[in-house]
């Protein structure tokens, strides 16, 4: 999927949305330097700019809440990096995109380390695409104790969901159960991936982050 | 000889202790150093696990001194693809006093990136003996 999903992505501007929601005790991912809560329900707005090789040589990604406000911007060109809420600034190399899935690839790493099966599953999207489903689900050996939850959990499960067109990923969600036989959905994920022009803000961002690298 | 039996046993301790079940140490750094005459050291590691990261932080002296903590640690999720933070967490310090050691752990779940994670443990430990007063800075990280 990730091979389909990157083999045509050369000298193009890359837009990925993804919509988060998290669902924990605590009412936030954390308090930035700025005094900015990373919020539960999250829209990130990432533009690659991929040259005629695959590498990314400028990328803007933007944190919103759930209603617009922005809440951190992490901008990289000419081999440096920004962050607005940190107002960090260091080396940033070009990288290649290997792959389109959140990350999903490595989850499934895990599974040969712990012995878990996947579950894979065809479906139709809303889009009436072809899609896959695969489920990874787990049985924790010993109860596990977090920071995100009063209560102990015994069992997780992560579904990923591809449109087998494209093989970009369409939603992952993350669910863990608990000892008494509650279940919570730790994250949703919704992602969507187009290949278009950058906005007037994500070219004004590039431009913010060499005035402060600059300075 | 002394620093020695020293390590041993706080790495013994540490092992025995706290480290969950079917994690592996991902990554560990170390200070060492002396506040009053004392022998003092320093750590903070990473672990990963399926689901969740769990990072600690340790201080601990050869001998009772007067403070033995930390005065911050930082905790956060960082995606290096988009040089943002995905989770962050600044605890605003803690200390034990006339003892010789100082622990304290969390057990986090991923949050995720648009790419790979890099999950940080950082600040300064804090020790106090003697008349003097350190804060040495001390990071390590680990990414998947």
């Amino acid at each position: 999927m990730n091979a389909r999903a990157t083999k045509d992505i050369k000298s193009v501007w890359l837009h990925i949305q993804e919509k988060k929601t998290f669902d924990t005790d605590t009412q936030n991912n954390g308090i930035l330097p700025n005094g900015v809560a990373i919020p539960n329900e999250q829209i990130n707005d990432t533009w690659y700019h991929v040259n005629d090789q695959g590498l990314v040589i400028e990328s803007v990604s933007i944190m919103r809440t759930a209603d617009g406000q922005i809440v951190q911007v992490g901008v990289s060109s000419n081999g440096t990096g920004w962050n607005s809420a940190t107002d960090e600034t260091g080396p940033q190399e070009q990288f290649k995109i290997e792959g389109l899935d959140s990350n999903f690839l490595n989850d499934l790493k895990w599974l040969e380390k712990f012995g878990d099966t996947a579950e894979i599953t065809n479906v139709v999207l809303p889009n009436s695409n072809p899609g896959v489903q695969i489920v990874i689900a787990t049985t924790y050996d010993t109860p596990v104790k977090t920071v995100d939850y009063s209560k102990v959990s015994t069992r997780a499960e992560t579904r990923a969901v591809f449109d087998s067109s494209t093989g970009y990923l369409v939603s992952k969600d993350i669910v863990f159960w608990f000892e008494d036989g509650s279940r919570r959905i730790f994250s949703q994920l919704k992602q969507e991936i187009t290949i278009e022009p950058p906005t007037d803000e994500v070219l004004n961002y590039l431009a913010e982050k060499d005035r402060e690298v600059s300075k | 000889m002394k620093k020695i039996v020293f390590l041993i046993a706080v790495a013994v301790t540490i092992i025995a202790i706290v480290i969950p079940a079917g994690i592996a140490l991902a990554s560990q750094s170390d200070w060492y150093g002396t506040v009053g005459g004392v022998s003092v050291h320093a750590q903070k590691s990473v672990y990963l696990n399926q689901y969740q990261w769990y990072t600690d932080l340790y201080s601990g002296a050869t001998q009772t001194i007067n403070i033995i903590g930390y005065s911050y640690w930082t905790v956060g999720e960082y995606c290096p693809a988009t040089y943002t933070w995905a989770y962050w967490n600044q605890y605003s310090g803690d200390y034990h006093t006339y003892a010789t050691s100082y622990y304290t752990a969390a057990n986090i779940n991923y949050r995720g990136c648009s790419g790979i994670s890099r999950y940080w443990s950082l600040g300064n430990h804090d020790f106090a003996y003697g008349g003097q007063h350190i804060y040495p800075y001390v990071s390590t990280y680990e990414q998947r």
